[in-house]
């Protein structure tokens, strides 16, 4: 053996024992993991959780973490695949989180603590599957219902509430919906209680209140401003105001602020640009400028193709709108993409 | 011959080169021209791990390079290096772009020195992510364009530009740019015209707005530009006219010259430009300064090369061999050649090898052949990817031309060469165009080599071989649709494969059957060719305008003349074959010639015969598998004469098809040709509509065959509608239903009941949805609820569970909406027939199924059809006890949908129909006690709307809001709640007096109020009216008397006109019937009396026989009690 050789082989040795030790620890000390929103995984025991707050013991130097400030947690003992769905989840990569969450057996998960995380994330990626068009929204109700009867604490209680007022949007059960959106109002963060308000404006936008929208757009704009969170709902929120105005019959006013966004906005905000396009689309079809509206989807088809509600209603709305530009195949090619991406959306089943 | 064109120099050498080239470590060995370097560089710069991810990004750049090459015009210039202007959106792009490549090669770059890369990488990326920091606040215009362009969208995006500029949405730079852009993208829409006339006419107004552009613009920064885009469409059009023929090259010629001139103009334009930006004379931090010296220098670079290009095409407008073709050649192999010298750096390797193979191209005109050669070998050697790989098949293509040309004939030697590389073709390499003059000129070469070695001693059989070689190579390329095709067909025909003598000049000789079959079978695989073509020329002319349409067509006719004779020569040889049959031979053969004979008689159209070969082929098989294609072949002729023949002999075809039919389902129940022998039956029985024929031919298909289920359904369901249609007419028309519309019911019936029993949930289709759906619609007519809900809900396949489970297999909305419907009606009359009313949640649940299944707004046209439905199935009467549990349960369903909902059509929709429905019990002695509780609910509905109204201001208009008051004013009326009725109607007409219907209902309630109290005083209001304003002298409300008033000179009332002097006369009757005293009751009926003469003798035909009934019995009661004789109307007849 050469002295390079051996010196290689001293290294992998070295490099060896480490990993192995750290994967001794992991499995011998045992730890939660909590990620936080923003900054580094924070490890040690969870001492406490409910739906406002966690509390975690890291070797003795207890920390809080306000529940929409976390992003994930994984506990002690889970499979592997529950922790990679979880990652994906948090990386809005559904449909590769399905396959992931599909790979554990339930019935081989010890802890308490990762079984409930177990149900709580198969029926909330049905959930947000079903709002991408592919996953079935009632089973998901079904399922994410028996969860919070079981577990009125959770910490997933304001994220689920959420979930549970979009699918009903989805499944057109408007009252429920507002239920599950007046449920966040309770929260004690203020940007989840404007998130609520800002659903639940989006909700009665769907059903063509108007008024009422307006009243509840103009709620959460009228709230201070005093996060990113709050700052990003509120542009939302502007957006649905302008869809509002649309429905009033003021189109050019509603164009005028939609523009006034693009000029002052960020285009890689994906989810508030498509929205901002979809709206233009929606005023310059009221206003039957059938080029400029292709073209306002056409944004949101090329551009923000990830945006999953959004690109199925411009797709939607191509599908017709090329056929008027004299451009039939593109408007197959529009209802056909929008059938296989959304099979399952509202846009689908117009 | 392809040119560059300006943006591919531009483009695909700067980006995709230069990125090809960073790939190669030219640090470690300085480019000095040579492929030695390359390969050397390469050995040294690569480690083998990543020689795979190096080949895989070159193929796709390689495959990006040459979809433009292919399509010079579709080489669009990319507005971020054009702009010279670092800020931009598009800049930023760019630089991301950029950024992504050197990430992406970053493990092929320089491993010997991984800190310069690293450090430029960082560099890259701190840029960049400057850039992207900056992003905010725009319009995506760049990343927007570049989608649409990739989406061959260029007008869109002209729109685009416009409309963005009007929105104010585009920064400074790109609108100063805004005109050129505009004009590049019309450029690039020019490829993608699909007509001929349309992309000369853009081609046009490209080249007069880039004049314009130049002439207005003396300053612009991008003026090189234009003037380079403008030179290549010169270019583009001289390169055509060539194309066209020896006659247009004075023309072609011209314009090769103004754009040389162009090319040249734009390099002595830029040079002291550049001169003037030299090395330290621009500061290394002016990061604008330094990014427009690149453009100029890209710019300055590729005029160079174009220029070169055109003075070597301008020696193409010569006679070859002529003075001045050699002078132009000249020029351009010195032109190449010092720009082959100057660009030694590492960053110029594209051009450098580019103007290589145009300098061998050049020299081969010339007859400069070794010098030629050379300069191809240096290309051709070169084993690097991406648009080298295409200029490496170029310059082999050369090599083995000018290898394999009569004075070298080194035959074996270009064949070697052009086989090499031939092998290393990928499979979608093959077909590109490149690759394609490659496979010919190898081709070529062999042929060139088998005639060659043909003349030495037993050469024969080789040469053979390499003939069949070519030959199959060749047929490759003549199958595969494309351009190709045309010159592999041309070079088949060459080689002997196309049978010239097709027309039986002489006829073939036959020695024997089996050497007739041989013969035949070869005669048919020669028609395989034809076809083809028939099938590529369709393909084109689908896509074709019309001028290029006009020559497929005639090509077309052609092809198809010369198929028709290779038919006719096949005809004859199997006529011989057949006679040369003998005992010896196989009776297999005999079938099998008796079948080429009827499909070569079917392919000349001669049906007649090719059925009776057919037919009689199929019959005599013995069962062979031939046999029932024999049949296939026999159904399809006689399909066809049925097509050409009367309807008087349609049926004797029709016998003898269902005979042929039974036939084949007998010998081959589950062949292919036995189920279309029998769907043609069932389709001729239907279009001859012979439905008593159906069921017939339905039975002939096997019970088990998978099919036979689902006829039945598409049978039955058209049967259903056929059904539907006829009531609608009869019903529209005020006819009764006869017995055929119910024996045409009847057949739907058992038609939907056979194919339904055989549905699986592996065959479940929407029609099948559709069919079940019509089957439960005719058990609901016939009160059959119970099977109606049986068929409706079977599990896993009725219509409702796969509409609750699998609605993705429902397209159509109708059908959606009409399984709710359905289901609510059904549920409705079982809770009837049960007698257990429907729990609040299940009226809800099958509420909130219909809305879930209407479209936007059709939610209220579901509710108003299923209103209409059960309308309907309350009119029906029949069932006194269906009706009186519908009455009963009318308003349960209807109360527990306005408390379930706060929609404003839905309340509007309850309150109408209920009312709707209290009208129509009214009229029943037996039903209109029972109906006070719908009456309510109607009320309800409409209080909840004025509601809702009113915690929503401006839902409802003021209109509106006075036609709600009337509804709910008519509710309180139909309950007996004249009280309320009056005050509601009385508020609308105070706000509004002139409200005719508020007045009308006023009227009315008054006097049914007066009737139902026997008060004079109501009767009285409703006579002469209310609330007398003394101020005014008017009341406020009118009753009958002011209401014939104001309606007698207004014909569009007639009918209200009619009613209110019915009524008034009516409304005396009462009164007068009121009256204690004699003399004022006879006074009082008197002018009742009047009152009905003067509307008549005014209105002598009373517009319609209902009014003259109705005031016919009016007169007779008045008459009645004025003790006069009882003879109605006529009384004033006989006056």
């Amino acid at each position: 053996m050469s002295d390079r050789q051996a010196l290689n082989l001293v290294k992998w040795l070295t490099l060896g024992c480490i990993g192995f030790g750290i994967f001794q620890n992991a499995t011998v000390r045992g730890e939660d993991r909590l990620y936080p929103a923003q900054g580094n995984v924070v490890r040690g025991t969870i001492k406490e959780m409910t739906r406002d707050r966690v509390v975690i013991d890291n070797n003795g130097r207890t920390q809080n973490f306000a529940t929409q400030d976390i992003s994930r947690i994984v506990f002690e003992g889970e499979p592997q695949s529950l922790t990679r769905a979880k990652e994906l989840v948090a990386n809005k990569q559904m449909e590769q989180a399905v396959s992931e969450i599909k790979k554990v057996d339930p019935a081989s998960i010890s802890s308490e603590n990762a079984k409930k995380e177990y149900d709580y994330y198969l029926w909330s990626i049905e959930g947000r599957m079903a709002l991408a068009g592919s996953g079935d929204a009632n089973a998901s109700v079904k399922g994410l219902l028996a969860y919070a009867k079981d577990n009125p604490q959770s910490f997933h209680f304001y994220e689920m509430t959420e979930l549970l007022g979009q699918l009903a949007v989805s499944l057109g059960n408007f009252d429920r919906a507002a239920a599950y959106f007046a449920a966040l109002a309770k929260a004690p963060a203020k940007d989840v209680q404007l998130r609520g308000r800002f659903m639940e404006a989006k909700a009665l936008l769907i059903q063509d209140k108007f008024d009422e929208a307006k009243g509840a757009f103009s709620q959460v704009l009228a709230a201070s401003s005093d996060s990113a969170g709050i700052a990003r709902i509120q542009k939302l929120a502007q957006v649905g105001l302008a869809r509002v105005e649309l429905g009033l019959g003021n189109a050019d006013a509603a164009l005028e602020v939609l523009y006034k966004m693009v000029r002052e906005g960020d285009a890689a905000d994906g989810e508030l640009f498509a929205a901002i396009y979809n709206a233009q689309g929606a005023c310059l079809m009221a206003k039957e400028e059938f080029d400029g509206a292709v073209l306002a989807f056409l944004h949101t088809d090329l551009l923000y193709p990830g945006q999953a509600d959004s690109h199925a209603e411009a797709l939607y709305h191509l599908a017709s709108l090329w056929t008027k530009l004299g451009e039939p195949q593109r408007a197959v090619d529009a209802k056909s993409r929008l059938n296989s991406l959304y099979a399952g959306s509202v846009w689908a089943k117009k | 011959m392809r040119y560059p064109t300006s943006e591919f120099i531009t483009q695909n050498l700067k980006s995709r080169l230069h990125f090809t080239v960073l790939r190669l470590d030219f640090r470690k060995a300085p480019w000095d021209g040579t492929t030695d370097t390359i390969f050397r560089s390469r050995a040294n710069g690569l480690r083998c791990s990543e020689k795979n991810t190096a080949k895989q990004q070159n193929k796709n750049a390689g495959a990006l390079f040459l979809k433009q090459v292919r399509n010079p015009m579709q080489i669009r210039p990319n507005p971020i290096t054009m702009s010279g202007v670092s800020r931009t959106s598009l800049q930023k792009c760019e630089t991301r772009r950029i950024l992504m490549r050197l990430l992406m090669c970053k493990s092929t770059i320089n491993f010997g020195k991984p800190n310069v890369c690293l450090v430029r990488c960082i560099l890259c990326l701190a840029g960049a992510l400057l850039f992207v920091s900056s992003s905010r606040g725009e319009e995506p215009v760049a990343r927007f364009l570049e989608r649409l362009r990739q989406q061959k969208l260029f007008d869109l995006a002209v729109v685009y530009l416009d409309r963005s500029a009007a929105a104010g949405l585009l920064n400074p730079t790109t609108l100063q740019n805004l005109e050129l852009e505009k004009i590049i993208l019309r450029q690039e829409s020019v490829a993608a015209s699909k007509s001929g006339k349309d992309r000369e006419a853009r081609a046009q107004q490209v080249e007069q707005d880039l004049q314009k552009f130049l002439s207005s613009n003396p300053n612009h920064a991008r003026r090189t530009e234009a003037k380079l885009k403008l030179a290549d469409i010169w270019l583009t059009r001289a390169q055509e006219l060539l194309d066209k023929g020896d006659d247009q090259k004075q023309s072609a010629r011209e314009y090769f010259q103004k754009s040389m001139d162009l090319f040249g103009a734009s390099v002595t334009e830029l040079r002291p430009i550049l001169e003037s930006m030299q090395g330290a004379k621009v500061d290394p931090n002016d990061r604008e300064k330094l990014a427009l010296r690149e453009r100029y220098q890209e710019e300055y670079r590729q005029a160079e090369i174009l220029q070169a290009y055109c003075a070597m095409r301008l020696g193409d407008t010569f006679a070859s061999g002529s003075s001045d073709a050699r002078a132009w050649l000249t020029k351009a192999k010195e032109l190449f050649s010092g720009i082959i010298k100057k660009t030694t750096d590492r960053r110029e390797a594209g051009r450098h090898v580019l103007c290589l193979l145009y300098r061998g191209q050049t020299l081969v005109k010339l007859g400069e052949n070794d010098e030629a050669l050379d300069s191809f070998i240096r290309v051709a050697d070169i084993t690097e990817g991406g648009a080298f790989r295409t200029w490496v098949v170029q310059a082999t293509t050369e090599i083995v031309k000018l290898l394999s040309n009569p004075k070298q004939a080194k035959f074996e030697a270009a064949i070697e060469r052009g086989d090499r590389l031939l092998k290393t073709a990928q499979a979608n390499e093959r077909f590109q165009p490149e690759w394609i003059d490659l496979q010919f000129v190898v081709a070529e070469a062999k042929l060139g080599w088998a005639s060659k070695i043909a003349k030495e001693p037993n050469g024969d059989l080789r040469s053979k071989t390499i003939r069949s070689e070519v030959r199959s190579a060749i047929q490759a390329l003549a199958r595969r649709p494309g351009p190709q095709q045309d010159r592999a067909r041309s070079f088949l025909a060459d080689l002997g494969v196309e049978v010239k003598d097709a027309s039986g000049d002489k006829p073939i000789e036959i020695k024997n059957f089996a050497d007739g079959m041989r013969a035949i079978r070869e005669k048919l695989d020669e028609s395989r060719d034809f076809t083809l073509q028939v099938d590529v020329l369709q393909t084109r002319r689908a896509e074709a305008d019309e001028e290029e349409r006009a020559n497929i067509d005639a090509e077309l006719v052609r092809v198809r003349s010369d198929m028709d004779s290779i038919f006719d020569v096949a005809l004859d040889l199997t006529q011989r074959t057949i006679a040369q049959y003998s005992a010896e031979d196989s009776r297999e053969d005999l079938l099998q010639a008796r079948y080429y004979l009827a499909f070569i008689l079917v392919k000349l159209e001669r049906y007649w015969d090719a059925a009776a070969v057919a037919d009689f082929t199929c019959r005599s098989s013995l069962g062979q598998e031939l046999g029932q294609k024999a049949g296939g072949l026999a159904l399809f002729s006689y399909r066809k004469l049925l097509e050409s023949v009367g309807p008087e002999r349609k049926a004797n075809f029709r016998s003898t098809i269902e005979s042929l039919s039974s036939f084949l389902l007998e010998q081959w129940p589950a062949a292919e040709e036995s189920r279309v022998a029998v769907t043609n039956l069932l389709q001729l029985a239907v279009e001859s509509q012979q439905w008593e024929d159906v069921e017939r031919y339905l039975d002939m298909i096997p019970k088990d065959a998978p099919d036979h289920g689902r006829i039945a359904r598409e049978l039955g369901y058209m049967r259903w509608s056929q059904y539907a249609v006829a009531v609608d007419a009869k019903k529209k028309s005020g006819e009764e239903l006869g017995d055929a519309d119910r024996a045409v019911l009847a057949q739907a019936q058992r038609l939907l009941e056979l194919g339904l029993s055989e549905l699986k949930t592996e065959t479940l289709d929407e029609r099948s949805i559709q069919a079940a759906v019509a089957l439960a619609r005719i058990y609901l007519n016939a009160d059959r609820i119970a099977d109606a809900q049986s068929i409706l809900s079977r599990e896993n396949i009725g219509p409702l569970s796969v509409a609750r489970s699998r609605r993705e297999l429902i397209n159509d909305q109708r059908t959606l909406s009409e399984i709710f419907r359905l289901n609510m009606r059904i549920s409705v009359l079982l809770a009837s027939r049960n007698g257990t009313p429907l729990t609040v949640d299940a009226v809800q649940t099958l509420v909130h199924e219909m809305n879930s299944a209407a479209e936007p707004g059709q939610f209220v046209n579901d509710l108003v059809l299923l209103s209409q439905e059960l309308i309907d199935q309350f009119k029906q009467g029949g069932n006194v006890s269906t009706q009186t549990s519908l009455l009963e349960l009318f308003p349960e369903l209807m109360d527990q949908a306005t408390q379930a909902s706060g929609s404003i059509e839905l309340l509007d929709w309850i309150g109408k129909s209920a009312l709707n429905v209290v009208e129509l019990a009214k009229g029943n002695p037996t039903l209109a006690p029972k109906t006070d509780r719908l009456a309510s609910v109607a009320e309800s509905a409409i209080k909840k709307m004025l509601m809702v109204a009113e915690s929503n201001p401006g839902v409802l208009t003021d209109q509106r809001k006075e036609q709600l008051s009337i509804l709910q004013s008519q509710a309180a009326r139909n309950r007996g709640n004249y009280a309320d009725a009056v005050n509601l109607l009385t508020e609308v007409v105070r706000k509004n007096n002139s409200n005719l219907l508020a007045q009308l209902e006023l009227a009315r309630t008054y006097q049914l109020w007066g009737m139902s109290a026997k008060s004079q005083e109501y009767l009285k209001a409703a006579l002469l009216g209310a609330e007398y304003n003394a101020a005014t002298r008017t009341s406020v409300v009118w009753g009958w008397g002011r209401i014939s008033q104001r309606l007698a000179s207004q014909p569009k009332f007639q009918d209200y006109f009619l009613e209110s002097r019915l009524n008034l006369a009516e409304c005396r009757y009462q009164i007068a019937m009121l009256e204690s005293e004699a003399a004022a009751k006879s006074k009082t009926m008197e002018t009742a009396f009047e009152d009905v003469r003067k509307t008549v003798l005014s209105f002598p035909n009373l517009e319609s026989k209902e009014w003259e009934t109705k005031f016919d019995l009016l007169l007779r009661k008045i008459q009645r009690e004025l003790r006069r004789e009882e003879i109605g109307l006529r009384e004033f007849v006989k006056t």
